[in-house]
């Protein structure tokens, strides 16, 4: 199987504090991989490593073998965890923003999965509650037919009835040889979708295995495993 | 992709200014009427048209200096914002070069500096009663006797690198100011001063080529003539290009190798 996303020697350090220590690791193509940790472990700190938001302070992260830039973001569909929405928009202008600068955006799908969660195309984004326009930016993310899609808390701020059509549609909207990052600390919720584990600690990579391993070798779920691994 | 940009950048600015345009020449508009209503023989309506005309001079002084305050506050916050801000997240991670994000900023905060400033004029024109619109054609017929010698190109290559320069030189200062990792505010103000005083030192290394020329003009209000001001205002736009240029450069490298979103 063939590489499309691999983080060489990675660290970062925001003045004396170390977000990432020397991190390596390997995503390949067609899994879906948990980066999972606690809070404050490094997870959102790489993720925006891979789409150009932070910069490294050394090692690098190669994406279908390119650094972070024009090329890789027209084939990265990025979540960040923040809500980057503008409040003059409407829905409808959003999902045609993204139409207009990403040529792999699909807007039927867009305007399916609105339709499906009951969010209006015509209602100002301003307007929406913060967990609403978490599920427009999900909407807009996977409405992409992306390579490599990078999402950084996906679920965390949506009610755990909309999670699991959420995760549903996170399953059903990729192509079998795209990838999928995710970043959370709600194990049990995702857990049943996820083909590969990386456990990060302050920083550092703890563990990197897939689920069936994980489940052969300790003989418990990932999430009883990270309830060990992190105990306070 | 940048056409695509700017139009954003029009649309998301445009709700601004249009409705306040709007307003500035329709007051003005109102100004001119009540200037010319008839007091009425009768001594209260007088009073009332007093009120009224003190009223309405007040709410247009009041939207005059308001719209150029706002020109500042929302070429600043689109930049500061709209790509150090939250939307950076949307922005930086559209498949778009850096320069070209800073391209569509910067093109749309000229344009909209320049409307208010010929808004601005257009309605202080509203305002004048018609016989001293005479005196503003004089005023015009002289800056183009003035003009014409030194050739419209130079006056239109200095006005559009001036626009320029003091737009990306905020970009720039608050880029700087970004880097640090607390105060980050104060730092941009910091960086303004910095560079203000570094543009200035720039332009005294410029201006003893054209000593003789400040001299008789300042001194002894001698014109000089059309070819030595025509090579002064030329210089100054191009000084202010090269200026413009670099500052341009450093924000697209920080930007693109320094940005630290947090």
């Amino acid at each position: 199987m063939s590489i499309i996303l691999e983080s060489k020697n990675l660290t970062k350090t925001f003045g004396a504090t170390k977000a990432l220590d020397n991190v390596s690791f390997a995503v390949e193509r067609g899994r879906i991989v948990g980066l999972l940790g606690p809070n404050g472990s490094g997870k959102s700190t790489f993720i925006k490593i891979c789409n150009e938001l932070l910069t490294p302070t050394s090692g690098e992260v190669r994406i279908e073998d390119l650094n972070p830039g024009v090329e890789t973001k027209r084939i990265v569909s990025y979540l960040p965890e923040k809500t980057y929405l503008n409040d003059w928009m409407k829905v409808s202008q959003i999902v045609g923003f993204f139409q207009d600068f990403y040529t792999d955006f699909n807007p039927e799908k867009a305007y399916d999965m609105l339709k499906r969660l009951n969010i209006d195309p015509n209602s100002r984004l301003k307007t929406l509650s913060k967990g609403t326009k978490e599920k427009v930016q999900l909407i807009l993310v996977m409405s992409r037919e992306a390579r490599l899609y990078l999402l950084d808390e996906p679920i965390g701020g949506v009610d755990p009835a909309a999670r699991d059509y959420i995760l549903d549609t996170i399953i059903r909207n990729y192509s079998d040889d795209a990838s999928i990052v995710l970043s959370t600390h709600l194990i049990a919720d995702i857990e049943k979708i996820l083909d590969d584990v990386i456990f990060l600690k302050k920083g550092r990579v703890i563990l990197a295995k897939t689920v069936d391993e994980i489940r052969d070798e300790y003989g418990k779920s990932v999430d009883a495993l990270f309830r060990e691994v992190f105990k306070c | 992709m940048l056409r695509k940009l700017i139009k954003y950048e029009v649309k998301a600015t445009a709700r601004w200014f249009i409705p306040l345009y709007t307003v500035l020449l329709v007051f003005a508009l109102i100004n001119r009427l009540l200037f010319y209503a008839n007091p009425s023989a009768i001594e209260e309506t007088a009073n009332v048209l007093q009120v009224a005309r003190t009223l309405s001079m007040l709410a247009y002084v009041f939207l005059f200096t308001g719209i150029m305050v706002v020109t500042l506050v929302v070429v600043v916050q689109r930049y500061y914002k709209g790509l150090l801000g939250d939307e950076g997240y949307l922005m930086f991670t559209l498949p778009v070069q850096t320069w070209k994000l800073i391209m569509s900023k910067l093109s749309v905060a000229m344009l909209w500096s320049f409307l208010s400033a010929i808004v601005g004029i257009c309605s202080i024109m509203l305002l004048i009663p018609s016989p001293d619109i005479r005196k503003i054609g004089m005023f015009f017929t002289m800056i183009h006797d003035f003009i014409g010698p030194i050739s419209y190109f130079s006056i239109s290559l200095l006005g559009l690198s001036v626009l320029a320069f003091s737009v990306i030189e905020m970009y720039a200062a608050i880029t700087l100011g970004h880097l640090f990792r607390k105060h980050k505010l104060l730092a941009s103000f910091g960086m303004y001063i910095g560079l203000n005083t570094l543009s200035q030192m720039v332009f005294i290394l410029v201006m003893p080529f054209f000593l003789d020329t400040i001299i008789s003009m300042r001194v002894h209000s001698v014109f000089p003539a059309p070819s030595r001001s025509n090579a002064l205002i030329l210089v100054l736009g191009i000084t202010f290009m090269l200026l413009t240029a670099t500052f341009y450069a450093v924000t697209n490298i920080l930007l693109k190798r320094k940005l630290n979103l947090e």
